[in-house]
């Protein structure tokens, strides 16, 4: 469970947060040393790396006409020939 | 209520007493039975070697990122390890999910290594070594 710090303990100061066992973080909340902020809270937030995604270049490419005849059309004139 | 299926590793944590080893990336436990060697003449093993239980060990480990004095966290970081270990102090150290009926593997052991690592535009993190003394003893959680 994550708590904060109302007191200093352990040569930690007052607003300092931290993750403690669940029975000991219960005690600490009795004891009025700390204050819940989560019970279920187990791992720290990391510190992330930010990802940079490169956005896609598309350059334009000139292509024949001839590129866009259908090849099965072109082939049965081929054979009637 | 116990965790059901595979316990995912992100839950499962080192604590020193109560106090979660922060910022933490990964954490090992190694259990480990040296072999004594029980091969004589008199053995009927063909030449085989034939071996018994020996001294039962452990060691921990872990990985994590490296905060300062500047860091307003609670938990236990690398500046109380490098004092443990100067110190030599046996830590009560438990290895848990904190989750009701898992297990907690509670031992003392003792940090015997620290490498601060502090690489170009990369996170300063340490990993820390700790060598298990006495026993390793496995409790659910109620």
């Amino acid at each position: 469970m994550k708590l904060r710090l109302l007191k200093e303990w352990n040569g930690k100061h007052p607003g300092n947060t931290g993750v403690f066992l669940s029975e000991y973080g219960e005690q600490m909340i009795k004891d009025g040393i700390a204050e819940l902020l989560d019970e279920d809270f187990v791992v720290e937030d990391m510190p992330k790396k930010e990802e940079v995604k490169q956005e896609p270049v598309y350059i334009p490419i000139p292509i024949p006409a001839k590129y866009f005849q259908n090849d099965e059309e072109e082939n049965i004139t081929k054979q009637k020939k | 209520m116990a965790t059901t299926g595979i316990i995912n590793g992100t839950l499962m944590r080192l604590y020193k007493d109560s106090t979660a080893i922060g910022y933490a990336t990964s954490c090992q436990m190694n259990v480990s039975a040296a072999m004594r060697e029980i091969l004589t003449k008199d053995s009927a093993a063909g030449g085989w070697r034939e071996v018994k239980k020996g001294q039962l060990s452990g060691t921990l480990s872990t990985e994590a990122l490296y905060a300062g004095p500047g860091d307003a966290s609670t938990n236990y970081l690398f500046d109380d390890l490098f004092t443990d270990l100067v110190a030599g102090t046996a830590l009560t150290i438990k290895f848990t999910t904190d989750v009701v009926g898992d297990n907690v593997y509670t031992m003392s052991a003792i940090c015997t290594s620290l490498d601060l690592n502090a690489g170009v535009e990369e996170n300063v993190s340490y990993s820390a070594s700790f060598e298990v003394t006495g026993a390793i003893v496995k409790t659910t959680k109620a």
